[in-house]
């Protein structure tokens, strides 16, 4: 059988060579502190050796890949790729998210999760408003009553925080 | 068998104290219905109640997510028997003879051998844990740091070239866990690494929200890919025969064996780390089917092959206990999470936890056994109206609730937002890694051991001076060849996989 590159693989393998290389030549010379003190300045001792250690082996795990993408069987080959609906459902969720976190800080620990319960909803095929509505107050309302009340943990509190203190 | 003693203190301490007992028969229900609903696993409920185990006392909440781990393993089994769909990896093996006796009407009489087989492989893996893991504990305690080098390197080791299809992508995602446990101060002169001049990053990364966004909030984006509607599995209608919804003991008297068998491999296998529940079974059908006098119904609905999947299925749940309480490295991803659950405790693991957590341990121990009985009286009885009531289960409404819920339990352990990024950033990260068909295990496993494998390394580097002192200790260099065995071992096994596939 003719060897073929294995497309999938052959990407994994390239990242994992060059994320090695941005930590040893760039992230942990610049944000590991070297200790120059006494025996923990040896190299194998200072707080840059693990990570140097971990980081040499990703790059020769990522040349070992880039390697046996090369051999592998052609019928490994094919990838299912993602439907255009599902990939903008997934980015959708993790849109949300992020919106999420940040309108916590605004507007505190309900209102945005009543919203973005509502929008999860949304996304995950939920029709009927009226169960939407319910669902995510319910949710919102019962968290923060289990965490706030009962646990007493310090709920997160937004600059325009109209629930603060209820 | 002093253990004896100890357990029952801590039966009466369980019965006298309602948080933990709540605690035991909350997890054991929990555990038991999201294992039994497709796309739901025992380790998304674990992950979800830890921040609520956060608010408990430590036996109480541990003990929780144990209860949880127990029946989610056995309540796999309920859909595999009734939907032919699993409700957890390790229940794939139970819908091959299980399935086939629900197309026959038999699916009373499948559930009560799987709850059984599940209940007697789970308890004779708790003896051991009880009776046995002590003396286990007595030899790791005289491992000095050279020593616990070569355990924690075969340990993960093991992880990666053991889970998932890939050496290559395991050792990746070990490798990846190292490497992100090294934010934060390092473990020895407590100097910054990659923190990048934020102060939550000083210290190092929480391990709540690692483990929600690798676990959870990926899962919940490989679901949404799917367009959820209302639910289309069904059950089939039982026979008209009341025999065929009970097991009789001619019956359960020929399970026996095949369960005896299972056992043996789901404590093997439990035993070592990484391998989990998900082997144990293939590994136990096909050796109780070489043994059976009725191999030909293997597949066709065996009661054996029922019993045999689910027996050692459970054996996994105790003996992954084993290697997390004496060396301090779990046995799977469900162990995984119990071990993070003593770290938010602060609670160390190792030999030292029998001396002086003598009454949480046992305590642990206790609730296991407590489990057991719910989740076997709760599956003897309702198993089938729990897979009626499983089919309709709005998952489209569950995800979200289970999203928002994963919000609050990043937040929880620090009040921090910060962490809820973190969640979200891991969650994504755990996404991808399952999109290259990379185990997010191993990372998660590594994640949790790195502190103590980069200590023990750089103790025994200072111990010995050079690196050669890990092939002076005998311990360590048996524990090192182990791991080279491993490595070739699966090089070999992938070579031949992939010649066969060429």
């Amino acid at each position: 059988m003719k060897p073929v590159m294995h497309g999938r693989e052959a990407r994994l393998g390239l990242f994992m060579v060059l994320i090695s290389l941005l930590l040893i030549l760039w992230l942990i010379p610049g944000y590991v502190e070297l200790y120059t003190l006494g025996m923990y300045a040896e190299p194998l001792l200072n707080p840059r050796s693990f990570p140097y250690l971990v980081s040499g082996f990703i790059g020769l795990l990522g040349i070992a890949m880039l390697f046996f993408s090369y051999w592998k069987p052609a019928s490994e080959k094919t990838v299912s790729e993602l439907p255009r609906d599902a990939k903008l459902r997934v980015l959708g969720v993790l849109a949300i998210s992020t919106l999420y976190l940040w309108l916590i800080t605004l507007f505190g620990y309900l209102l945005p999760t009543f919203l973005g319960t509502l929008l999860l909803l949304r996304i995950f095929g939920e029709q009927r408003w009226w169960l939407m509505i319910l669902i995510s107050a319910g949710s919102a309302g019962s968290l923060y009553f289990v965490f706030g009340r009962i646990f007493h943990m310090m709920m997160p509190r937004g600059s325009i925080d109209f629930f603060y203190g209820f | 068998m002093y253990q004896l003693g100890l357990l029952a203190d801590a039966f009466v301490a369980i019965f006298s104290q309602l948080d933990v007992l709540l605690g035991v028969v909350l997890g054991s229900v929990v555990g038991l219905l999201l294992g039994a609903t497709p796309g739901l696993t025992a380790v998304v409920g674990m992950v979800l109640l830890i921040p609520f185990s956060f608010h408990m006392s430590p036996l109480a909440g541990i003990s929780m997510l144990y209860a949880i781990h127990k029946s989610g393993n056995y309540g796999g089994s309920i859909p595999a028997i009734l939907m032919n769909t699993p409700g957890s990896p390790a229940a794939a093996c139970t819908q091959l003879d299980g399935y086939p006796l629900t197309q026959q009407g038999k699916q009373g009489k499948a559930l009560k051998t799987a709850v059984t087989a599940s209940a007697l492989g789970d308890l004779a893996s708790d003896f051991v844990l009880i009776f046995g893991t002590v003396y286990v504990a007595k030899i790791v305690y005289a491992f000095g740091p050279v020593e616990m080098s070569g355990v924690l390197f075969f340990s993960l080791t093991l992880i990666s070239t053991i889970t998932g299809n890939s050496m290559l992508k395991g050792l990746f995602s070990t490798a990846l866990g190292l490497l992100i446990a090294t934010i934060g101060l390092d473990p020895l002169q407590a100097t910054p690494r990659f923190s990048f001049g934020i102060t939550e990053m000083e210290k190092s990364l929480d391990v709540i929200p690692v483990l929600v966004g690798v676990f959870v909030v990926s899962e919940v984006l490989v679901q949404i890919e799917r367009k959820m509607s209302a639910t289309s599995m069904s059950v089939a209608p039982q026979t008209g025969n009341p025999d065929d919804s009970r097991l009789t003991v001619r019956e359960f008297k020929s399970i026996l064996p095949a369960t005896g068998i299972s056992y043996v491999v789901g404590q093997v296998i439990g035993v070592l780390p990484g391998l989990g529940g998900a082997v144990a079974p293939w590994i136990a059908y096909g050796q109780v089917k070489s043994f059976s006098k009725h191999p030909e119904k293997f597949g066709k609905g065996s009661l054996e092959g029922v019993a045999a999947a689910e027996a050692s299925n459970n054996a996994v749940c105790g003996a992954n206990l084993m290697p997390m309480l004496t060396l301090g490295v779990p046995g799977s991803t469900d162990a995984a999470i119990i071990m993070g659950a003593f770290l938010i405790h602060g609670l160390e693991l190792g030999p030292n936890i029998f001396t002086q957590q003598t009454a949480l341990v046992y305590g642990i121990f206790a609730s296991g056994l407590i489990a057991i009985a719910i989740y076997f009286f709760i599956g003897f009885f309702l198993a089938e109206k729990i897979g009626r009531m499983i089919t309709k289960f709005p998952r489209h409404i569950i995800y979200p609730i289970i999203m928002v819920t994963c919000f609050i339990g990043a937040y929880a352990p620090n009040s921090s937002l910060f962490d809820v990024g973190i969640m979200i950033f891991f969650g994504l990260i755990g996404y991808i890694m399952r999109k290259f068909s990379i185990p997010v295990a191993p990372m998660v496993i590594a994640f949790l051991l790195a502190y103590k494998f980069e200590t023990a390394l750089r103790q025994s580097l200072i111990i010995g001076d050079n690196a050669l002192v890990f092939f002076k200790h005998p311990i360590c260099l048996t524990f090192i060849l182990l791991a080279v065995g491993t490595v070739s071992f699966t090089l070999i096994r992938d070579r031949k996989r992939d010649k066969t596939v060429k």
